[in-house]
Order: structure tokens, then sequence, then C-alpha cells
């Protein structure tokens, strides 16, 4: 489906495009109509272009006081930046407290934020907001909280939640100790790979809620955050997808691995195995 | 969760990390997942980010991190006594009139002890020493003053006010006593205290008059960002709290800046009145943020609540509830002329008044969808815009509804 102009989106919802302007207060920030219904389209133009019909739902989405303040800001008002400044300067802290967890080095990360948000190009004598990237689709707030990470991220190179397992330079011996030993490496090796098949077929929604709980170690609260739902209820989700991955894994056993009822059992019941599983190697990337 | 074993569980963390790849090509950018995690995204939107997040770790641990800063964010919505870290300056700037307020407090303290006998023979009543500023008289002043930890934290409070707020403290010492808040905004005949506490000492400094018929944007226009020794409120809540607490100004300018985010509930206390009533002030819409906690018209200063709640200001500064005979969530309130206005709110709730606000009709419109905002040019022309972006207008008072052209 051909893309939309911006001059057949403005014609065609100036009514409402005026009503969110008005709303928005963006004018006191010498914001005019235009430039605020521009970058409104930018932010809606993939959805929009995808789902045209979407398009007054999307503009009812869109922060718009945030928005108007955020182009403020970014064509050059001081009175915007002044407001932005002592509405957002503490949330820019505190977030950066709250990732860097090192005074010194979260006021330098979060002070460099606000030079880039602020637009300072001594190379062509250019300002360059960094709020040129705002478009409304989500709350200012978020979206400085996003950034500032983002930033961090790249910029200060922090060690990774992905804490790699130690290697174990032993694990390549093939001569087990006993019988039970060799029974349980067996069944390591057939659980870890019934697991890896159960996740590979699993939707991207149950995926990434296990992902979210069990490599992100995020809480049930948080996951509720990004999912728009109720701890208690992101706790069900989990608890019947759980259930449900275990079931497909005892399939599996049962189905591929051919086990016995008793050996499936076996695999899935670690408090029993005296002899400690090697995850290591189950767990090492393919 | 339950019968989880941790072997099982580390197993899937680790057979989960190994299936994601450290950066996908096709990394949304910022906003989108910012907007993500606010839920502002369309379902198709929202799908696809989430097939993205399943196998990105870059993005994955991005969108965590910011579930984690949205969730230590969540502070009780109490008024913070001390300035915001953006504020630091505005104190150390008036820290020097330290002395010089200590100073003014106590010669209004002796003359107040030297005069007294005196000014009881004038005034045939007892007089009582002024009560304290209340939360609903003077929020902002508090907010901006270091909790007092001590019996003289009140002295303690007035060192770092500005040096307005305690010359208005002053005069109040020293003036007749005010039982009622609400005189401190009328003054007593002959009494100093009418002469000294003014609306402008509470409220910032605001535009000037708007007669004109309402257009949102000039009529909630909110005055310029406070001067530099006038304090901000800390949080965007703290400034929701204080602006609903003070009455409105009897002054012809508009409240300060509205700038309420959509989404957030403001918690107000009415002239020192309940919380149970704080609650039904509070807003609870989202999307289109045009929802103000005051709104000036024409026909004075207006606002809407939970549970059909209109208020109107009187001359004294009080709020004063008029029955709106619904029982649905308003949401905003306009008047096109001193007689004429219109409040929306939830399920196609749609009210006109045409004798200034004191009886409210219900009026019909084809759409059951929250009605978030209402703008009026005349007595028969209005605006009103839905949750989902319709926008709805009418020419003949209410009488039949047109959409926007192109829904």
């Amino acid at each position: 489906m051909a893309s939309l102009t911006f001059d057949e989106f403005f014609v065609q919802h100036r009514t409402r495009l005026e009503i969110l302007y008005r709303a928005s207060g963006a004018a006191r920030w010498s914001v005019s109509l235009e430039d605020f219904a521009r970058v409104a389209w930018q932010g809606i133009l993939r959805a929009a272009t995808a789902e045209p019909g979407q398009i007054p739902r999307l503009l009812g989405t869109l922060r718009i006081e945030d928005l108007g303040l955020a182009l403020g800001c970014a064509q050059g008002n001081e009175r915007a930046w002044d407001t932005f400044c002592s509405e957002y300067r503490g949330v820019l802290y505190e977030a950066a407290r709250a990732i860097v967890h090192e005074e010194a080095q979260a006021r330098e990360l979060a002070d460099s934020l606000l030079t880039e948000l602020y637009g300072v190009d001594s190379s062509e004598a250019v300002r360059s907001s960094r709020f040129t990237y705002f478009h409304g689709r989500s709350s200012l707030k978020t979206w400085l909280r996003a950034v500032l990470y983002q930033k961090f991220v790249n910029e200060y190179r922090r060690q990774s939640r992905l804490v790699p397992l130690p290697d174990n330079p032993d694990d390549t011996s093939t001569t087990p100790g006993s019988v039970s030993e060799k029974d349980d490496r067996r069944y390591d090796a057939c659980l870890s790979e019934a697991v890896e098949d159960c996740l590979r077929n699993l939707p991207p929604a149950e995926k990434l809620l296990l992902s979210y709980y069990y490599v992100q170690q995020l809480t049930l609260k948080q996951i509720g955050r990004l999912s728009g739902e109720h701890e208690a209820t992101v706790s069900r989700h989990l608890e019947a997808l759980r259930k449900k991955l275990r079931k497909r894994i005892e399939g599996y056993l049962r189905n591929v691995k051919r086990l016995s009822a008793y050996e499936i059992d076996r695999c899935l019941d670690f408090d029993s195995r005296g002899v400690t599983v090697e995850l290591d190697r189950a767990l090492k990337p393919e | 969760m339950k019968d989880d074993p941790k072997g099982l569980g580390k197993l899937i963390a680790g057979k989960l990390r190994a299936q994601l790849q450290a950066e996908g090509p096709d990394c949304p950018d910022v906003e989108a997942l910012a907007a993500y995690v606010d839920q502002t995204l369309t379902r198709g939107e929202r799908e696809s980010l989430q097939s993205h997040l399943a196998l990105c770790a870059r993005c994955q641990e991005q969108v965590a991190e910011l579930a984690r800063l949205s969730e230590a964010e969540e502070p009780a919505r109490v008024l913070v006594l001390g300035p915001a870290p953006g504020r630091r300056i505005a104190w150390f700037r008036w820290a020097w009139a330290a002395p010089a307020l200590v100073a003014l407090v106590v010669a209004g303290l002796w003359y107040t002890g030297e005069f007294r006998p005196l000014l009881k023979q004038q005034e045939p009543t007892a007089l009582q020493a002024p009560p304290a500023p209340e939360p609903s008289e003077a929020p902002e002043e508090l907010k901006y003053a270091q909790a007092p930890a001590s019996p003289s934290g009140r002295k303690e409070v007035a060192k770092v006010q500005p040096e307005k707020k305690a010359k208005q403290e002053m005069v109040s010492a020293l003036a007749p006593s005010a039982p009622k808040p609400s005189l401190a905004y009328t003054g007593r005949a002959g009494g100093v205290a009418g002469a000294g506490i003014t609306t402008e000492n509470l409220a910032a400094p605001a535009p000037g008059v708007i007669g004109t018929p309402s257009e949102r944007a000039r009529l909630v226009a909110p005055a310029p960002p406070p001067a530099r020794d006038e304090a901000v409120p800390a949080t965007h809540e703290d400034r929701l709290a204080a602006r609903a607490e003070v009455p409105p100004p009897t002054a012809e300018a508009a409240p300060q800046a509205t700038r309420e985010k959509a989404g957030q509930s403001a918690t107000a206390v009415v002239g020192g009145t309940a919380s149970k009533e704080r609650e039904t002030l509070g807003f609870l819409t989202r999307g289109v943020a045009a929802k103000k906690a005051i709104v000036s018209s024409p026909a004075g200063h207006w606002r809407v609540g939970r549970h059909g709640l209109i208020q109107k200001a009187d001359a004294s500064g009080n709020w004063v509830t008029q029955a709106s005979g619904v029982d649905a969530d308003l949401f905003d309130i306009t008047f096109a002329t001193p007689s004429v206005g219109w409040a929306v709110g939830q399920t196609g709730t749609l009210l006109r008044t045409i004798d200034g606000g004191r009886t409210w009709n219900k009026a019909p419109i084809p759409t059951r969808a929250d009605l978030i905002l209402v703008t009026a040019s005349g007595e028969l022309t209005a605006q009103v815009v839905t949750r989902n972006g319709q926008a709805l207008a009418t020419t003949d008072g209410g009488k039949s509804w047109n959409t926007s052209s192109h829904d």
C-alpha cells in the first residue's frame, strides 16, 4: 500500500491535528501547527502505512503534551528547555543512578545526555537536538530512560548480564566413574536436547515471557508492567506455561528419545540425582 | 514458581540465552521500545516487536531495564517536603535571605507581643493566634521547605521559604485571627491580613485576562515558567496536588502551566477536606492528554472529576460542587460563553449547561466511547474527541453531530 504523504495526512486529518495541537499547548513553546503535525506524522508513519484506518486511533495515543515540550526544546525555545529541566532533570539523575550505581558516573552520564538533548554541534554551528528522535509514541519519561540506558550500554560497555558459565576442561571425560553417573549424563543430555527443542518451538510471546523470568530475572510485577497485566495474572501464565513446557518435554523424551516412564522421571527429578548435574555441557551454545 | 526445580530453571535459562542473538538485524528504535513499555503500540506493532524481543538479547535487555526503572520510580503520592535536585539552585539563591527572614519573624512576634493588650482593647472578640498555614492554603510553599524535625521546625521552614512567603506569614502573625482559611483570601475589613494576603502570594504568576470565547490552548495557557525565585514542585504529582489544593485564583488570570500527564490521577485536597474527596478529584484518562485540573473560562474557574463531579470556584476561592446528574467520570469541561458550557466523560457522557453551570443536562451524542476532550467556540458550536481519536463536531448546540472528514 502506498505510503501516506505528509500533505495528504495534514489535509485529511487537519481538524483532529488542530485539536491535538491546542490540547498539547505546543503554541506556548512557539511550535507551529505544521511542525507539530509533521512530527506526529513521522511518529505514526510506519504503523499508519500498515494500517491506514488506524490513523485516528494512532493520533489519539500520542503523548501530545510531551511531544509539544520536546518539539519546543528541539527548536531551541528557552522556556521549553527550562520547563523540561525542572521536570525531567531529576528523572534523568534517578535513572542514571539506578543504571550505574555510582554517583559520579551517573551524574556524568545524565549530564552528557542533557547536553545531547539541548543540542550542541560545534562543528557546523547548527543545533541538532536529540529531541528530534522523539515523536510522542511513548511518554517522554520512558523515552528518556531508554535513551539513557542505550547511551550507557554504548559508551560504558557495561558488563553483560549474560554471565557465561565457567568452562570445565574436564568435561570432555568420557568414562564415568559408575553406572549411575553414566545414566545421569545420558539423562542430562536427553533433557537438554528436549528443553532446547521445546523452547525453539514456542510462540514468541511465550518464549519472551520465559526470557523475562529466567534470563532477565524480572519480578512478576516488572513482567506485568511490560505485558500490561497484574502480577497475579503473570504468575498464572507462567505456571501454565511451565506445565505446558514440562508436558512437551516429557512427550519429547517419550517419543523421540524413547525413554521409559521411569527414565523420564529420573530425567526430571533433579533433586534425587546424587551426581552434580553438569549443565555447562548442556548449556553450551551450539 | 511452584514445583519448579532450580535445575530445570537454570537449564531453561541457559537454553534461552543460547537461542538469543546478541543483536538483531532489524532492531527497533528507542522510541518503539519505550512505546512498548508504555503500552501504546498497536496490536500489530506489539506482536512484531515481541517476536523480535524473543530473539534479540540487546533489545530484550533494554526493555527489561526499562521495566526495572519504571518499578523503581513508583513513588507514594505524597507531597515532597524538600527541593527537587533541579531546585537546589533556587534554594541556594535564597540562602542569603535566611538571616533577614529570621529577623523579620522575630520582629513580628515581638510586635505582636508588645501591642497585644492594645489590640485586645480595640477588638471585643477574643483574638486567636493565626493558624499555621495549612496545606490547602499554601502547598507550594511547603514543598520547598525542609521537613521540620523539631518544634522549632516552623522557624527553620521560614528560613528557606521565599521572602515573599515569609512576609506573608509575618502579616498573618500580625493580623487579627482568621479562623477560616477562606478568610485569608477575602481579608477582614480593617485587618492587616486582608491587605497582605492575596492569591498572588499563593499562586504562580499567571497570564493575562482571557475574555474571548474559549479556545483550549489560550484558556488553559499556562503562566510563564515560574521565576527562579519561585519554586517548582519536585514531581509532576506534587504539582498536580499543589494546583488542585490551592483554591483557584480570584484574579483574572489562568492558573499555572497545565502539564498534566495522561494516565495519572490528580490528587487534590479541597480546602483541607478528607482524602476521600482527594480521590474523587482524580483523572484516569490516557491517550490525548487534554485533562486540566482547573479550567478557566468566561464562566469562571471550573474543574471536573470522578463520579460526575463538577465544581466551580466561588468568589472566596472555595470549590462549590454543582449537580451534574450523572455518575460517570468526567474528563473535561469548557465554556464558550459565560452561560453556555460543556462537560464530557466516560462512555459518551456529554453534558451541556445554558445557565452558567447551575444546571447541567445530558445531551445525546452518537458514540459510547469515552469523551476525553471538548472545545467550544460559540454557543452552538463545539467539538469533542474520543479516547480512540475520533473527533465529532456540532454546530447546532448538540442536536446533531458530525464526525470530522475522512474518518
